[in-house]
């Protein structure tokens, strides 16, 4: 090393290298890999922590996308602010169908998506929430009920809670009601669901660094 | 400034040929999921082919040094790779395996394009030839700026925290491209591809590429290796000219040089040294005294200079 930099002026040029590199690199990271979950939710494969450990190892080879027997799985060329390269889904197009044995798990070549994720109950790509009581059909007094008829968690993950129609007052209302400790966050109710804005979205998973109100935090 | 053009556009080798051959196949590779095969899976910076799992050991260790985590199988796919490209010869996959050869080779049928005959031609008013040919000049740098570059990524890795290399690496972008269709991202093969035209002859290969750079490590390993038989080689210097990596060839055209007339040659056979050899084997067809061959390494023996100095007087 000391024989490399021997040569002052040798020494400058290649620290000036250095700077010049350094800044022209991270100008490169900086345009490629914006979208670390820190602005919004972004729906990631099975198994992918979205506390930056997925960020980190995700090596963007695609081997994902191609397990992927569905075709959920994009890769993304930067739209909507995802990082290059990085596998993500598109929920309300083509939600998870939860294959068993999750192949896209299975033949991650890194860490970026968990391996010792098996059950594909214990998937968690997000949470299901009612984000808009006020379209849903159900809340409505209608009977639609579509996303608790097409969870693959039905009874589970949504329960359709009964309670009378207080306009009517003898007519049911069928509230589909998410519980955030069996939702998987599939979007296969964001998929289904019939309006033109989905009443239903798969959100951050509640139990998240990322998504702990501050009164939590310590 | 030479702005002659290279010859080596109107002789054809079968060797070339070859390596076009193994280039298309591996392209046509990573498209066969999208034609509706099934035994390869993925694009080159990882991939499994029948059952095989295989990764870019530049990938595994930026991914380790990003996460501070192993995924155990992983280190045997990225280990297969690395030692078959070591007994191989290590930058072997830059000639017959990389799709990024077709990217440099289209900056290089630009810059050629401009420098031919048409330099006159396509002149913008207002720029003088000299101005033109210095724009399109074959600047070169230090050939060791690659492993700079490899531990530049690599630190940068461990820093940030994000495998730096793969979130915009052009190898990685060709890969989806060929394999999920191109996107946006494909911009950034443009940009290489107008560097490769203006800036630096395969500059992106030569210089920067850390894929290559770690190849070109395991390369010195590599048992075999281009030889050239010092004592019947005649300095015509066309091995030099059809050359990718111009460079390796050096020292063993100045030892031949030495050992010139067969007079007492230390070693006959003077090979490639260093890992730099893509292996494309167009030096053993041009050699019009068919003296370069694919041997196993000789390792250089040390010459004793000062008996030399002594001879030439």
């Amino acid at each position: 090393v000391y024989k490399f930099f021997v040569n002052r002026i040798e020494f400058i040029k290649s620290m000036g290298m250095t700077a010049f590199a350094l800044t022209g690199g991270l100008t490169l990271v900086k345009i490629f890999s914006n979208g670390r979950h820190d602005d919004f939710f972004i729906a990631r494969p099975p198994g992918a922590d979205l506390n930056g450990k997925f960020e980190a190892a995700c090596i963007r080879c695609g081997k994902c996308k191609a397990a992927c027997p569905y075709d959920s799985i994009i890769m993304s060329e930067g739209e909507n602010g995802i990082s290059v390269g990085t596998p993500y889904l598109n929920l309300r197009q083509k939600p998870c169908y939860l294959c068993s044995g999750l192949p896209c798990v299975k033949v991650c070549p890194t860490t970026a998506l968990d391996h010792e994720l098996v059950d594909t109950k214990n998937v968690r790509i997000g949470t299901a929430a009612i984000t808009d009581r006020e379209a849903c059909l159900a809340l409505k007094g209608l009977r639609c009920e579509v996303c608790h008829r097409v969870c693959p968690l039905i009874d589970k993950a949504i329960v359709v809670e009964k309670r009378v129609n207080p306009r009517t007052g003898v007519h049911v209302i069928f509230e589909p009601v998410v519980h955030k400790d069996k939702c998987v966050g599939c979007g296969i109710c964001e998929h289904a669901c019939v309006l033109d804005r989905p009443a239903i979205v798969v959100m951050a998973d509640m139990r998240g660094d990322k998504s702990r109100h501050y009164l939590e935090m310590k | 400034m030479e702005v002659k053009k290279e010859n080596n556009r109107t002789f054809e080798s079968q060797y070339r040929r070859l390596r076009h051959g193994f280039q298309v196949m591996f392209i046509l590779i990573f498209i066969s999921p999208a034609l509706g095969f099934h035994f390869y899976q993925g694009t080159l910076m990882a991939g499994s082919i029948f059952g095989i799992d295989l990764l870019d050991p530049v990938a595994f260790m930026e991914s380790i040094l990003a996460s501070w985590e192993i995924h155990l199988s992983s280190v045997l796919s990225a280990a297969i790779v690395l030692v078959f490209f070591t007994l191989i010869g290590g930058r072997f996959f830059c000639g017959w395996v990389c799709p990024m050869y077709f990217v440099t080779e289209a900056g290089e049928k630009i810059r050629e394009f401009f420098l031919g005959k048409n330099l006159k031609k396509n002149l913008p008013a207002g720029i003088k030839i000299q101005e033109a040919e210095k724009i399109l000049e074959r600047r070169t740098f230090s050939g060791k700026l690659k492993f700079q570059a490899l531990v530049f990524f690599l630190g940068l890795s461990l820093l940030t925290g994000l495998p730096v290399f793969e979130i915009f690496s052009p190898i990685g972008i060709v890969g989806r491209s060929l394999a999920y269709g191109a996107g946006l991202s494909i911009l950034l093969i443009l940009a290489i591809i107008l560097f490769e035209s203006f800036v630096s002859k395969r500059g992106w290969c030569h210089y920067i590429c850390p894929v290559g750079a770690l190849y070109s490590l395991v390369g010195r390993l590599a048992p075999l290796r281009i030889n050239l038989d010092a004592a019947n080689c005649t300095q015509c210097g066309k091995c030099q000219k059809v050359c990718m990596v111009p460079e390796v060839l050096d020292k063993p055209l100045e030892r031949a040089k030495i050992f010139r007339g067969g007079k007492n040659p230390l070693s006959q056979w003077e090979s490639v040294r260093g890992g730099d050899c893509t292996y494309c084997l167009e030096c053993l067809d041009i050699c019009p005294e068919r003296v370069i061959k694919l041997k196993k390494y000789h390792s250089p023996l040390v010459i004793n200079q000062f008996a030399l100095n002594k001879e030439e007087k």
